[in-house]
C-alpha cells in the first residue's frame, strides 16, 4: 500500500505486518525443521547408545582385543645324571616407538639407550628415523639391562620377553642335541627326534590391545609354562666333554675334514658320548650347515679293517677257525680269480690271532671265502650292518652290503676287510659293543625316559637286545684276539689305557670318491675295555687326516686311549690288578695328598686351599655345601678367589681356574 | 537477562571441560590449555559484551573486511593441518579465521539486511557477495565444514530476513544444478568423505574408517558410560579427534546418554537464550543478529552430530563448547558476549522507556512510519 503513496522513493518498503508475519512464519518453519533435524539426531544417538547392533559391538571388540599365540616353555633335555643340556629361558628384548620420541628429549634417549645396550649412538638415531612405530633395538638382553631400561621409564620405550632355548653346555654334543629354528621348531638332533614331546604346544590368549596392535595389560587366558616335556638322555655330560676334547686334539694334530668319537655303554646300549668334529654352538648358530652333521648316523662310509674281528668271529661261530690257527698269509700278494688283493705288512703263515693283531687282508679275506657268501654276508648282517639301527636321532643311514646272491668271489675277499660296502660309525659302535656284551648285540639307546610337567614318564625305553649274534665263548675269544692289536707289535699300541687290558681294531679305508678309491682315507679305531670284562666301548673315525699320518693307529687310536682312560674314571671302574703298577705310576701325586674338606666357620664355611687339586676332587668336594662354582678351564687349580682361608656363606660364589 | 548469555556459556564450557579431561585423562594436556582458551573466551565476552549494540551495524563490515583480509592471509601464511590451510600462527597459539567468520558472516547479514533505501537487486547482490567471497576463501583452504556450516548459517538469515520465496527456490535449484560440477571439483578424499558417509562399511580401514570408529565409541556409552576417563576408543587410539571433531562421542563413551544430553542441553540452552533474545529485540538488526547467530550455533551442532553419528558427511566441524579448540571455544564465547550486548541493550532501553509492546523485525523505517 505505502509504495503507491511514496513516489519519490523508489525503494520498495513492505508493511511491519508483512514483515513480522513472514519472519514469524519462517522462524517457525526454520525452527521445526531444526528441531526435526536434532530429533532424528537425537533418536539416532540414543539407538546407537542404548540399542547398538550387535556387528557393531562385535567388531568394535575384534578390534580391541587380539588374540596372541604363546609357544609354551619347550621342555629340557638332560643328561644321565639330570644335568641341563638344553633348557629354555625367557629372555628380554627392547623396542621403541619412533613416532612417540619427541624431538626434545631425542638425543638424551639416544645416548641413554645407546650407553644402556651398548650400542653405537649413530645405530640407535637410525633405528629411530625410521617411519615405523616398532623397532626391535636389541634382543635377548640381559634382565639387568631389561630393567636398567625400565627405570628409564620413557613412553617410547619397552621391553618384552621373548623364549629362547639355551643350551648351558654350549657346544656339548651339538650334533646329538640339534637346535631350534626361529620359529620353536626343533631341528637336528633331539631337538627334531623329541619334537612332539619337547614342544610345549601353542597357547591362544587374548590380549586387550591399542591401534598400533600393542598389548596394553596383560594378557587373559590359562596357559602351562611347562608343558613341554622332559627328555631325559643317557648321555654324560662329563663323559661327552673328554670326547669333544679328544677330538679337538685330533683336529689340532691332524686337521681332518670331519672327525667322530662315541661311547657306548656294552651292556645296556646306551651311548654315553657322541661328538662331532667340525661342530658349532647352537646358543650362536651360524648359517654353515656342515658342522650341524651327525656324521656318525648320518654318513655311511667304508669301514675299512675295523671289519676284520666281524669276519673272524663269525670263522668262529662258524667252527672254522679258532684262536691259534695257522692262516697263512701268502707273502702278502694272493690272487682270486684275476685280481690281486695285498697286505701292507706281508707275512707268511700267521696264527688267526695275528690276521688281526698285523691286519691282514689276505688271513681275513681267507675267513670270508671258506664261510661262503651266505653265511658270511647273514654273519654280517647280524651285526647290524646294512640295517638302520633305529636310534632316535634324524637321518639315520643304513649303510650298504653286497647282495649274497650277486656277490663275486673278489667281493666277498674285500667285504672281509671293510672294502665294497658301507657302514655307519654307530653301526660300528653297535656291532663292537656286541663282542663286549658276549655277543648279544644291543639296540643303541640315547634317551632313557621322557616325563612331563609332573614327573611322571610320558615314554620310556629301557635297554633292548636285538639278537644274540655270536656265542660268548666266541665273543671272548675274539676279545683275546683283539688285545693283540694293541700290544706290543699290533697296529694300535697307542690304544693301550694304563691299567687296562684294551681290545680294539684299527682301520684306514681308502674313501671312493666319484666312483673309485682315491687317496683320501679315513683313519679309524674301534675297540672296548676293559678286554676281559667290557664296560665301553669307543669307535673314533677320522675322515681325511691332512697333517701327519693316515693309519687309523696313528690319528684315531690315541684319542681312543684318551677317551678311554677318562671312562674308566668317571665311570669308576677299577683297574686290572695286575696292571696296577701302571696305575700308580701315572697317577698324580696331588691326588694322593690330604682329601678336600670344607670346615665350618662362622655359620658358613672357611674355604680351603684348592690349588693343586684336579677338577674333580675340587667339584665333588664343593658340591655338598651350598656354595655357587665358577669353574674355568680343566685340569689342576692354578688359580682361586676367595683367597685359602676366608670365609664364605651358602650361595656365595667361589671361582676357580685350572690349567 | 543479559547475565543470561554469560551463565549458560559457563555452564556450557565447564561441561565441555569435564567431558575434554575425561576424553583425554592420561593421554594429553589439552584439557588444561582448554582451561586458557575459556579464561581468553570470557575475556572476549566482557569486552564484546560492552560494545553498544546500536553501533554494531557500522562495525560489522570492518569486521567482515577485516575477517576477509584474514582469510586471504591465511592462504598466504597459513599453516597446514589436517590437509587444510585453516591455521594462522599467532604466538604460541594459532588463529583460525574461518572460526571468525561464524560470528562475522551473521554479524554483517543482519547488518546489510537490515538497511534501508536498497533495491532488491543491489541488496540481494550485496548479501551474496558478502557471503561467496569469505565463502570461497575458505572453500580454498579447503575447509568444507565450515564452507558448509557458514552457507546453512547464511542461508538461515537470509530466509528469515524475507528472501522472496522464489529467488531461494532459484538458488537452490542453481545448487542443485552445480553439485555434479561441485563433485569434480571436489579433492579425492572428499568424494571419499562423502561416499564413505553414504556407506561407511564401503572402506573400513581408510575413508570409513573414522565414523565407524565413530559409531564404535558411541556405542559403547549405555545409558551412563563407562565413567570418567574410561573410555578406551580414544585412549587406545582407535578413535582419531577423539578430543576434537569426535568429542561427542567420547563423552557418550565416558558419560552415556545421560552425559550427552547434559553437555547438548547446556548449548541448546544458550541457543534457546539466543532465540529469546530475538524475539525481545528493540530493533529489526538485533533480531536478526541474535537470531542469526543462533541459528549459526545450532548448524553447528548438527553437523557435528550429524557427522560423529554417521548421520552426516565428515567435515571436522567442532561442537561448540566442548571440542578442544583455542579459535572454535573463544568465538563460541564472543558469539555469546553479542547476545548479551543485544540482551542488555533492551534492559538499557526498557529502562528509560514507557513498556511498549513492540513489533517484531521491522525495519526503522518502517517504525518511524508506524509512530507517525
Amino acid at each position: 500500500m505505502s509504495r503507491l503513496y511514496v513516489p519519490p522513493v523508489p525503494i520498495p518498503v513492505e508493511s511491519p505486518e508483512l514483515v513480522r508475519d513472514r519472519a514469524r512464519r519462517r522462524t517457525r518453519g526454520l525452527g521445526a525443521l531444526f528441531a526435526l533435524a536434532l530429533l532424528g539426531i537425537g533418536a539416532r544417538g540414543a539407538v546407537l547408545c542404548l540399542q547398538p547392533d550387535t556387528q557393531t559391538i562385535r567388531q568394535a571388540s575384534v578390534q580391541r582385543w587380539g588374540q596372541v599365540t604363546i609357544r609354551e616353555r619347550r621342555g629340557e633335555v638332560l643328561d644321565r645324571t639330570g644335568r641341563r643340556l638344553a633348557t629354555s629361558l625367557d629372555t628380554p628384548s627392547v623396542a621403541v616407538d619412533p613416532v612417540a620420541v619427541r624431538a626434545e628429549d631425542r638425543e638424551e634417549l639416544i645416548a641413554d639407550l645407546a650407553r644402556i645396550l651398548e650400542l653405537d649412538a649413530s645405530d640407535v638415531r637410525t633405528k629411530l628415523a625410521r617411519e615405523t612405530r616398532y623397532v626391535r633395538l636389541k634382543t635377548k638382553v640381559h634382565p639387568a639391562t631389561a630393567s636398567a631400561i625400565q627405570t628409564l621409564d620413557h613412553p617410547a620405550v619397552w621391553t618384552h620377553r621373548d623364549a629362547r632355548r639355551y643350551y648351558p653346555e654350549a657346544g656339548l654334543g651339538s650334533q646329538v642335541l640339534g637346535f631350534v629354528d626361529s620359529n620353536g621348531a626343533g631341528r637336528g638332533g633331539l631337538e627334531k627326534a623329541m619334537d612332539s614331546y619337547l614342544d610345549g604346544g601353542q597357547v591362544v590368549m587374548q590380549r586387550r590391545r591399542d591401534r598400533r596392535g600393542l598389548g596394553v595389560d596383560g594378557d587373559q587366558g590359562e596357559h602351562r609354562p611347562d608343558a613341554g616335556m622332559t627328555v631325559h638322555t643317557t648321555i654324560d655330560r662329563s663323559l661327552q666333554r673328554v670326547a669333544e676334547r679328544a677330538l679337538d686334539g685330533v683336529v689340532e694334530r691332524h686337521e681332518p675334514k670331519a672327525a667322530f668319537a662315541v661311547v657306548i655303554d656294552v651292556k645296556t646300549g646306551d651311548i654315553l658320548a657322541l661328538a662331532n668334529r667340525p661342530t658349532f654352538n647352537p646358543n650362536a648358530l651360524g648359517t654353515d650347515p656342515a658342522p650341524r652333521r651327525n656324521h656318525l648316523v648320518q654318513d655311511a662310509i667304508e669301514p675299512g679293517s675295523v671289519m676284520k674281528p666281524f669276519t673272524i668271529a663269525a670263522a668262529i661261530e662258524e667252527g672254522k677257525l679258532e684262536e691259534f690257527t695257522p692262516v697263512d698269509c701268502e707273502g702278502g700278494a694272493f690272487y682270486i680269480g684275476r685280481t690281486r688283493i695285498r697286505d701292507d705288512h706281508p707275512h707268511g703263515v700267521i696264527t688267526a690271532t695275528e690276521v688281526l693283531k698285523y691286519s691282514s687282508n689276505i688271513g681275513s679275506a681267507k675267513q670270508a671265502l671258506n664261510l661262503g657268501p651266505d653265511t658270511f654276508i647273514d654273519y654280517y648282517e647280524d651285526f647290524g650292518f646294512g640295517h638302520r639301527t633305529g636310534i632316535e636321532l634324524p637321518g639315520e643311514r643304513s649303510g650298504r652290503m653286497r647282495d649274497p646272491a650277486k656277490i663275486r668271489p673278489i667281493e666277498l675277499a674285500t667285504t672281509s676287510y671293510g672294502q665294497g660296502m658301507t657302514v655307519t660309525g654307530l653301526q660300528l659302535a653297535m656291532a663292537t659293543a656286541s663282542l663286549g656284551n658276549d655277543g648279544v648285540l644291543m639296540k643303541p639307546r640315547i634317551v632313557t625316559e621322557i616325563t612331563d610337567a609332573d614327573g611322571l614318564p610320558a615314554w620310556t625305553m629301557k635297554p633292548t637286545p636285538v639278537r644274540q649274534v655270536i656265542s660268548p665263548t666266541t665273543a671272548r675269544t675274539v676279545s683275546r684276539m683283539m688285545v693283540s692289536v694293541t700290544e706290543p707289535g699290533g697296529t694300535a699300541t697307542r690304544a693301550q689305557v694304563p691299567g687296562y687290558q684294551v681290545a680294539g681294531k684299527t682301520g684306514t679305508a681308502e674313501k671312493v670318491e666319484n666312483g673309485v678309491y682315491s687317496d683320501a682315507r679315513i683313519g679309524s679305531f674301534m675297540g672296548f675295555l676293559p678286554a676281559d670284562r667290557p664296560e665301553v666301548a669307543i669307535v673314533v673315525s677320522v675322515d681325511e687326516p691332512q697333517k701327519g699320518s693316515r693309519y687309523g693307529g696313528i690319528v684315531a687310536a690315541p684319542a681312543f686311549a684318551e677317551i678311554g682312560i677318562e671312562s674308566m674314571r668317571i665311570l669308576g671302574i677299577e683297574p686290572d690288578p695286575e696292571l696296577e703298577a701302571e696305575v700308580e705310576q701315572l697317577a698324580d701325586t696331588k691326588d694322593a695328598r690330604d682329601p678336600l674338606v670344607l670346615a665350618r666357620r662362622d655359620g658358613g664355611w672357611e674355604l680351603p686351599d684348592l690349588r693343586g687339586r684336579p677338577l674333580r676332587e675340587v667339584l665333588a668336594g664343593l658340591q655338598s655345601s651350598g656354595l655357587q662354582i665358577a669353574v674355568e678351564g680343566s685340569g689342576h687349580a692354578v688359580a682361586q678367589s676367595p683367597a685359602p682361608g676366608t670365609p664364605i656363606r651358602d650361595g656365595e660364589l667361589v671361582a676357580v681356574l685350572f690349567n | 537477562m543479559s547475565r543470561l548469555p554469560l551463565a549458560l556459556a559457563a555452564l556450557a564450557t565447564g561441561l565441555g571441560l569435564a567431558a575434554l579431561f575425561s576424553a583425554t585423562s592420561g593421554t594429553g594436556s589439552q584439557a588444561t590449555a582448554q582451561c586458557v582458551h575459556a579464561i581468553l573466551g570470557l575475556l572476549a565476552f566482557s569486552a564484546v559484551r560492552r560494545i553498544d549494540s546500536r553501533r554494531l551495524p557500522d562495525l560489522a563490515h570492518a569486521g567482515w573486511l577485516a575477517g576477509v583480509l584474514l582469510l586471504v592471509a591465511v592462504l598466504v601464511a597459513g599453516k597446514v593441518a589436517g590437509g587444510a590451510r585453516s591455521w594462522l600462527p599467532l604466538g604460541p597459539m594459532a588463529l583460525q579465521p574461518s572460526e571468525l567468520m561464524k560470528v562475522l558472516l551473521p554479524l554483517v547479514l543482519a547488518a546489510e539486511l537490515t538497511r534501508d533505501a536498497l533495491r532488491p537487486a543491489v541488496r540481494w547482490a550485496r548479501v551474496a557477495a558478502l557471503i561467496l567471497v569469505p565463502v570461497a576463501l575458505i572453500a580454498k583452504q579447503p575447509d568444507m565444514g565450515a564452507v558448509g556450516l557458514l552457507l546453512l548459517g547464511a542461508g538461515a538469515i537470509v530466509w528469515l530476513a524475507g528472501i522472496p520465496r522464489r529467488l531461494m527456490v532459484a538458488i537452490a535449484a542453481l545448487g542443485a544444478l552445480a553439485t555434479p560440477i561441485g563433485w569434480t571439483l571436489l579433492e579425492p578424499y572428499q568424494q571419499g568423505r562423502i561416499l564413505t558417509f553414504l556407506d561407511p562399511t564401503r572402506d573400513p580401514s581408510g575413508a570409513g574408517y573414522q565414523t565407524l570408529q565413530s559409531l564404535y565409541t558411541t556405542s559403547a556409552g549405555g545409558w551412563t558410560g563407562a565413567g570418567f576417563g574410561a573410555g578406551v576408543q580414544g585412549r587406545l587410539g582407535f578413535l582419531p579427534e577423539h578430543e576434537t571433531d569426535f568429542i561427542l562421542a567420547s563423552v557418550a563413551e565416558d558419560a552415556g546418554v545421560f552425559g550427552a544430553i547434559a553437555v547438548l542441553a547446556a548449548v541448546f540452552a544458550l541457543i534457546a537464550c539466543g532465540m529469546w533474545i530475538a524475539e525481545r529485540s528493540r530493533t529489526r538488526f538485533e533480531a536478526m543478529l541474535a537470531a542469526g547467530l543462533s541459528l549459526q550455533l545450532t548448524a553447528q551442532v548438527l553437523v557435528n552430530a550429524g557427522g560423529v553419528l554417521g548421520l552426516l558427511p565428515l567435515t571436522g566441524v567442532t561442537l561448540p563448547f566442548v571440542s578442544y579448540g583455542g579459535s572454535s571455544l573463544i568465538v563460541v564465547w564472543v558469539t555469546a558476549g553479542l547476545l548479551s550486548s543485544v540482551a542488555a541493550r533492551r534492559e538499557a532501553e526498557t529502562a528509560e522507556m514507557p513498556v511498549v509492546k513492540q513489533p517484531w523485525l521491522v525495519s526503522r523505517k518502517a517504525r518511524t512510519d508506524l509512530a507517525s
